[in-house]
């Protein structure tokens, strides 16, 4: 049990710099998803907590002791690998007593401690295989099995769920909730899936090259986005994005859309001098309702109809873009139909040229 | 489809008689008297099958070789120091290898594949071309006469291989799992005693046998730097079975067959550790 404080840390490989420079305060039992694209740095970072890797510079706490310089060995971590990384020549047994036969407990506390981890994960008839004769959700039963049997500081996983199949990864998704709530300890867990960030995570740090773009809450990362890119990495389907021109004057905001004809009134006034910037406007495709073409804020043609049910993404060419609208009608949309589009005003996020959310408070608050 | 077939087995009848053949024709000299083994043309099957060599082993002076009678006598302890040069250089290979080895799987550092390559090219070096400065070297250090020449010298001449023999296979074992060592709470040694070598069995196996038998089978080395009778290796003894006066063919085969026992029995043990698909099972493949 541990707070573990992650500051200023840069991790440079040759010229290319992985970690650019991070600041994370993970609370004590907290559960934080570190979650981005391949390359942006996340598995570098779970790697310097864990003391695989050395920064190049920053450091690492864990509660008031600074752990930057410790290896892996010297830190009270434990981790679960994407791979697994089972020991091959030991039985199931042994490959979850070994941390503790390491750290030179008694005999008799390591079978107790190794039933009981394998008694919570289910695992107790597969003790004396060989990981070789497991199938991939037990072996990752087992690799978490190793991780729990140690009362360690910090848990770490590395993107564990990624080979497993889709079905069991849901499953072990719950599971592995449950076991944090269990076990009260904290849990830094990579991912490059938004949906295990967001179902397990009491906090989720967003990153992309090599930097932090947002630490939040997953309501915070979800209806807040910081930044254009976590707008539209956070979510399935992607946040639609619109390019316009953002239009300030006394009555209120307005985003004419560029290549269409449509001018939205946002409803809102932002605290901004200038009158007119180019500017992103995202909204999520469940925000948009679909109604008849002269009700609409926008109108357009539909040009894609995607049946997922319940729900039913469709596709619509509103002169130039493109929006994705999410929407469980009965009504069946036809391909070609005209439709009018009414966007909540509420659920509408603004981002300046640089990706920035712009005056957030304002923007998704404005018209409730 | 069916010739085939029998061109197939017939050439696999070839090959094992081209194998084998020789390792049958001593077997058979080796329970032959010396008149029969000078018959022409030979008998593959002996008319008068007699166990009077292996006999002449375990009673030199009751012998009826006349000439072989030193050589026999020397057989013990040849054998033993074939033993012991084979044994050390095994342990050699292992240990020094596979810490080269390591470092070439897994470090990076400048010039390895240059050095890896020097390695090897100094394996293409023919034995006899440096003949007369090794044994010039081993004068130099006072080891004429003794193992310990043996030893530094097949060591270094099949350490190069080993090293690229391990190096590969070490690259094979995910270093996952060393991590998951370290996280684990062993140290970097620890983590190499527990988990590293264990995983690498097979191929350090393999690599000790090949010291042995490299230095078993060794002739060239051992002539040149030991003499007497104490002090040399059994290939050298064999080799007094035949003089330039006579060859008791029947002495030379039979020691032959002690020859090839040990090594026959050590890849039979280690035969068990040589399996493939040992990782299996350790990371998702």
């Amino acid at each position: 049990m541990a707070r573990v404080q992650i500051q200023s840390l840069v991790k440079r490989f040759g010229g290319t710099t992985a970690v650019d420079g991070i600041d994370i305060d993970i609370e004590d039992r907290e559960f934080l998803a570190i979650v981005g694209p391949s390359g942006c740095g996340k598995s570098s970072t779970l790697r310097m907590i864990s003391g695989l890797e050395q920064p190049t510079s920053g450091h690492i706490l864990f509660g008031d002791q600074d752990v930057t310089r410790l290896s892996a060995d010297q830190r009270d971590v434990a981790m679960v690998f994407q791979s697994y990384a089972l020991y091959p020549h030991m039985s199931v047994r042994r490959n979850i007593a070994f941390p503790l036969e390491n750290m030179k407990l008694p005999s008799g506390e390591v079978a107790a401690r190794v039933d009981r981890a394998a008694e919570m994960l289910g695992i107790t008839a597969l003790l004396d295989r060989r990981p070789r004769e497991l199938s991939g959700g037990q072996r990752q039963r087992v690799a978490l099995g190793r991780a729990i049997v140690r009362d360690a500081a910090v848990f770490l996983f590395d993107e564990p769920l990624s080979n497993l199949d889709a079905k069991l990864r849901v499953v072990m998704r719950s599971e592995l909730k449950k076991l944090h709530s269990e076990l009260g300890q904290t849990f830094v867990y990579v991912t490059h899936d938004q949906a295990e960030a967001m179902t397990m995570a009491d906090r989720i740090a967003v990153m992309a090259n090599g930097q932090v773009q947002q630490l939040g809450t997953p309501e915070d990362i979800y209806f807040r986005p910081a930044t254009r890119f976590v707008a539209e990495f956070m979510g399935t389907p992607s946040m639609n994005m619109l390019e316009g021109t953002l239009l300030n004057n006394d009555s209120g905001a307005q985003f004419s859309l560029t290549g269409t004809v449509h001018t939205i009134s946002l409803g809102i006034s932002l605290a901004t001098e200038r009158h007119q910037q180019s500017a992103t406007l995202g909204i999520r495709p469940e925000s948009i309702a679909l109604v008849a073409p002269e009700e609409g804020m926008l109108r357009g043609r539909i040009d894609l109809v995607e049946p997922l049910h319940p729900d039913i993404f469709i596709s619509v060419d509103i002169g130039g873009q493109m929006l994705l609208v999410r929407t469980n009608t009965s009504a069946k949309p036809v391909v070609g139909d005209e439709v009018g589009l009414r966007l909540e005003t509420g659920s509408l996020h603004l981002f300046d040229a640089d990706g920035k959310r712009m005056d957030t408070s304002t923007a998704a608050g404005g018209s409730k | 489809m069916k010739a085939r077939t029998i061109m197939v087995y017939a050439f696999m009848v070839l090959a094992a008689a081209y194998l084998l053949a020789p390792v049958l024709w001593m077997f058979v000299l080796s329970i032959m008297t010396q008149s029969e083994a000078l018959s022409v043309p030979p008998h593959w099957i002996p008319e008068a099958p007699t166990l009077d060599n292996y006999m002449a082993f375990f009673n030199p002076s009751a012998s009826q070789a006349t000439m072989g009678a030193a050589a026999i006598t020397a057989m013990p302890g040849a054998m033993l120091n074939s033993v012991i040069v084979g044994l050390s250089v095994a342990v050699a290979n292992v240990v020094f290898g596979s810490m080269a080895a390591y470092s070439f799987a897994r470090l990076e550092f400048r010039g390895s594949n240059a050095l890896m390559f020097g390695y090897l090219v100094s394996r293409m070096v023919p034995a006899v071309g440096i003949m007369i400065p090794l044994y010039v070297v081993m004068q130099n250090l006072h080891l004429l006469n003794s193992l310990g020449a043996l030893v530094l010298v097949e060591t270094a001449e099949t350490l190069p291989f080993s090293i690229w023999l391990l190096a590969g296979y070490f690259r094979t074992i995910p270093r996952d799992i060393e991590e998951a060592a370290r996280i684990d709470r062993c140290t970097w040694l620890q983590a190499m005693i527990k988990v590293f070598l264990p995983m690498a069995t097979p191929c350090l196996v393999a690599t000790g046998v090949f010291g042995f038998m490299s230095s078993w089978g060794s002739f060239l080395y051992p002539l040149l730097f030991t003499s007497g009778s104490g002090n040399t290796t059994m290939p050298v003894i064999i080799s007094n079975f035949a003089t330039d006066i006579n060859a008791d063919y029947g002495l030379l085969a039979t020691s032959g067959m002690f020859a090839v026992l040990p090594p026959f029995l050590l890849a039979l043990w280690f035969q068990r550790w040589i399996v493939s698909g040992f990782t299996a099972g350790a990371v998702k493949g």
